[in-house]
Parts: structure tokens; sequence; C-alpha cells
């Protein structure tokens, strides 16, 4: 079966994250920051309704992200719908797409938010966040081995081994997206950083820095999706879903065979054969790429298991004119760690043509591209008004 | 006589093959999972064979031998009482499963700098004692063969 151009994103709505964030830290109380989590998605939730041209009333559908509680987020919004699911960025999409497909729902709001900075919400230690779902996060604390950033350390550093990696070459990573990220009003981070920068920011995890890591703050992120053919009547020019794919590593997780063995390619190249499939068209046709990226590392594995390059290749790759322009909002790292949330909205962005000074030219495709915890989720969004 | 102070280490998820675990590993053993029925190696200890789906188990010994997949090095706090920096290894043993630990000196090399993919290292056993006050012990890894280069 085939999603191809059945399903549209109509509308998409984001919070202030750089207001909030210094809100937050400054601990300013002029400026009103929701009291829960709920609170910043429902705030998107009326920006992507305004975007669409839609009331609350034409939704019959509501996927919320996994830091939502269902019942509580739809009280809180007034929302009865026929359909509701639970599930992360791209899940939460491809989810949608289905039961929109399907005749199950017609017009769905997906709603994401966080309220982690002003929770104080940890990712390593005693009480690290989603230490039920994914063990290796905390089991080996007697070690002193904790967090998502900690396990990507050490995919990470065997990758700098097998391929000579030299930290000047990497930190390019976190320059380039932070310059993306200056272009970007909404970022969190817009101060450009250079290469002396980089290497002299502190390491979190070693061979991980401070500036390889997303940021902690709070958000929230809607979208409306529904038929391509209902979309086409809305406020704005509608973007397409191409094509979805999905492929999941488990067997090994906590004892991290899987990212060891290949650095999770086998489920890469599954959901990378899907989606080209679906959508009928490769890495070369893709004119931006957004990558769920709670480290750097993220991208390296993301290109290479997704055939944009060879395997080790990925840096020299990215230095050249063939390879095209990834995380062009600043990404977690500097825009927003909205957990792959905020990465729609910029696919989004980039084929509306309303990217601003990051705007890429010609923009007619765009990849998302997920990998979290061996969970590789990918989409391929298409739209013409850039 | 009085025996060097135990190090202390934050504590461990709780459940009964990992208690099992850690009895053995306080009786200065480190053992690990068996299939009954499929002979298939596992760790961390688990109530079932993730090959044939078998509830049937033996403890046994590894030989404490293994090849360095990776490793990182801590500079942040994340348990109070661990003080950064240390560096955390994965081996894969000899046996096949992957066992993660911390690299121990005093006897040999400390600084990861020296580490190299493919490295053979050895499991070492020490008196620790968890941070609610439980006596236990632990392991770590140490480099095999000290001076010896890893083949990459």
């Amino acid at each position: 079966m085939s999603l191809l151009g059945q399903v549209a994103i109509a509308g998409i709505g984001d919070t202030d994250y750089a207001a909030d964030y210094a809100a937050n830290r400054e601990k300013e109380t002029r400026r009103a920051l929701p009291s829960e989590s709920a609170g910043y998605a429902i705030r998107a939730l009326r920006h992507a309704l305004d975007d669409a041209g839609l009331d609350k009333s034409d939704l019959d559908g509501l996927v919320v992200g996994p830091t939502l509680a269902y019942e509580r987020t739809a009280e809180l919004a007034g929302l009865d719908v026929r359909w509701a699911a639970q599930a992360d960025a791209a899940h939460a999409i491809i989810e949608a797409a289905a039961a929109i497909s399907a005749g199950l729902a017609s017009c769905v709001a997906l709603v994401y938010g966080n309220n982690q900075r002003t929770a104080g919400v940890q990712y390593g230690g005693p009480r690290a966040a989603s230490g039920q779902a994914h063990r290796a996060y905390v089991y080996y604390a007697p070690w002193g081995l904790t967090s998502q950033g900690g396990l990507y350390a050490l995919m990470a550093n065997r990758y700098f081994q097998l391929y000579g990696i030299k930290p000047a070459d990497f930190g390019q990573l976190a320059v380039r997206q932070r310059a993306f990220a200056a272009q970007n009003p909404r970022a969190v981070r817009r101060e450009v950083i250079t290469t002396e920068d980089y290497l002299a920011a502190p390491y979190v995890v070693e061979p991980l820095r401070l500036l390889d890591y997303c940021m902690v703050n709070d958000g929230g992120v809607a979208l409306i999706l529904t038929s391509a053919k209902r979309a086409a009547q809305l406020a704005k020019p509608p973007v397409l879903i191409d094509g979805v794919g999905w492929s999941d590593l488990n067997d090994g997780a906590t004892s991290l065979a899987p990212r060891f063995r290949d650095f999770y390619h086998s489920a890469h190249r599954q959901a990378a054969d899907q989606v080209y499939a679906m959508a009928g068209c490769g890495p070369r046709d893709i004119d931006c790429v957004q990558i769920y990226d709670s480290f750097s590392c993220h991208t390296l594995f993301a290109l290479e298991g997704f055939g944009y390059c060879g395997e080790g290749e990925a840096l020299s790759y990215l230095s050249t004119d063939a390879a095209p322009p990834v995380n062009t909002s600043g990404g977690h790292l500097s825009e927003s760690y909205m957990q792959g949330w905020n990465h729609q909205v910029e696919a989004v962005r980039q084929l509306r043509g309303e990217a601003g000074g990051r705007q890429v030219a010609g923009c007619r495709r765009v990849q998302y591209i997920c990998d979290a915890a061996g969970k590789v989720a990918t989409l391929i969004f298409s739209g013409g008004a850039a | 006589m009085t025996a060097a102070p135990r190090r202390v280490i934050p504590g461990r998820l709780p459940g009964r093959d990992d208690d099992a675990f850690w009895a053995y590993l306080a009786a200065g053993e480190v053992r690990i999972q068996r299939c009954g029925e499929c002979g298939q190696w596992r760790y961390p200890p688990s109530p079932v064979c993730a090959r044939c789906l078998s509830e049937a188990a033996q403890w046994l010994p590894v030989e404490g031998t293994g090849e360095l997949l990776s490793w990182a090095t801590f500079h942040r706090r994340y348990f109070s009482v661990l003080d950064p920096p240390y560096t955390v290894l994965a081996v894969a043993l000899a046996e096949g499963p992957i066992m993660c630990g911390d690299l121990r000196g005093p006897d040999h090399i400390q600084d990861p700098a020296e580490l190299r993919l493919g490295l053979p290292m050895r499991l070492v056993i020490e008196p620790a004692v968890f941070e609610d006050g439980q006596e236990c012990s632990i392991f770590g890894w140490q480099v095999a063969e000290p001076g010896k280069g890893g083949t990459p």
C-alpha cells in the first residue's frame, strides 16, 4: 500500500522557543509560561489552526506526543474526537496518515508539548527520563554509564576510531547547524560559533561536547493533517506526504549490540528501501534533510544508513556541494529540543518558502530521518511553493 | 589489619535475575546465563532466551576476557558518589554477549588515550558498597596485556 500524495500537512504551529527559554532562564515573571506540558501543546495547536484556516470543531482526530497524557490534553483543548493515538513525531504522522487514508478520521491534530526545562527533567543519572522505556539509560548506573548521551558517545567514539575522525572536522556539524540557527528568529541559540569555539566547549561524555548535545528547553508543536484534496482548499499550500518508512531494532537493546554492530544501519536500510520505493525517488532527489539530532553524531549515522554517502564518509560528503542542507532550523542542537517535532515544522516551512534567510532555493522535496535508540522512522514530503 | 575502604557505587536496578547475578559477583565470580535449550549466552540477565524463548537457563562462569568495542569518558557528574572524569567501556565477551563496565587500575593503564578498538581486555572484581550501604562486589575492565596496542 502506498500513501503517496494522499495526505497533506495543512497547518503548522509552534511556540516562541527563544522567548520562553529567556523567560525561564531569567525567572522572568512578565512572560506567562504554560503551567504544564499540555499548555505548550495547545498554544501551538491554536497557531496551527490559524495557519490552516480551520476551527477546532473541524478536528475529528488527535495524536499526542509521548510526553503528554491523551485524556488530559484533549480535555484541556475541549476536543472530543473519533480517533486518537499517542506517538512520537514521525510515527504520529505515519499513524495519522494511515488513519486518514483508512477513513477513520478526516482532519487530525498532532500535538506535542514539553515543559522539561521548567520541570527540571533529567536525561541521565538516578532519575533519568525514559528509563522505563529504554532500560540501557539506567541499567549500567553502578558503573557510571547512563543517559542517551553516554550511549551515543560510545557509538561516536567507535565511529571516530574506525574512521580516524578528527574533533575539528566533527565539530563542523555543530558549527553548520548554528549558522542556520542564526538565520532563524525562533531558535534558542543564534550566536554564530567557530571551530575554535567548538573545540573550547567542555566535554559532557567524551568525545561529545556540550555543543554536540541538544538543549533542554520548553515548547510545543502542532500539525494539522488532512486529505490532500481537502488541504488544497485551505489557507496554505499543502505539503504532501510522499512516502514513509519504519524499522525498529529492539533485539539486544540494553546490551547495546545494535549500536555497535552497525550504528543501526540494518534498520536504516530497511526504512530507506520502504520510503524511497513509496516516494519514487532517492537521496539525490532530496533538497533538504531534517535529522533527529539529540546529538550531532546522529547526522552521520543517518546519512550513511540512508545511502546519501558511504560508511565513514559523511563528514567529507557534507563538505561537498553534492550534500543537501541538513537541519536548516538549527535542529535540536540550536533551535529547540522538541524531540523531532520541530523538524516537521521546518520541513513544511522550507517547502512553503517560509524559511526566510535560511530558505533552501527551489526546495521541492524534504526528507526527515529519526533513529533514536534504534527506532528508525523516515518521511518524505513534497511541495512546490518554494 | 584494616581492609581498604570499599568503593561506593550507585544503586542497581532491582529484579530476580539481576539479584542472582549480583549474588554470584559478591561471591567472587562473574556468572551469566546460558540458555538451557539452545545454548545461547546472554547478558544482561533476563527471564527468557531472546533466541528460542526458553525459560530454562544455567548460570555459568565466564572466561573473563573480551575485545574492546568502544569507550567514552564521563566529564559531567551524573551520580553523587562518582567523581568525574571516569571512563566506561563496552567489551565483547569471548562467550559473545557485550558487557559494559568501567576502566580500572591502578596496576594497568587507566589513561583512555592508550585504548584501541579490538584491544584484549580482562574482567577484574573488586569489593564495593552500594550508596545505600549494602556491601557488594563489582566488576570492571583492565587491559589484558598492557603495553601491547590493539589492532583497530
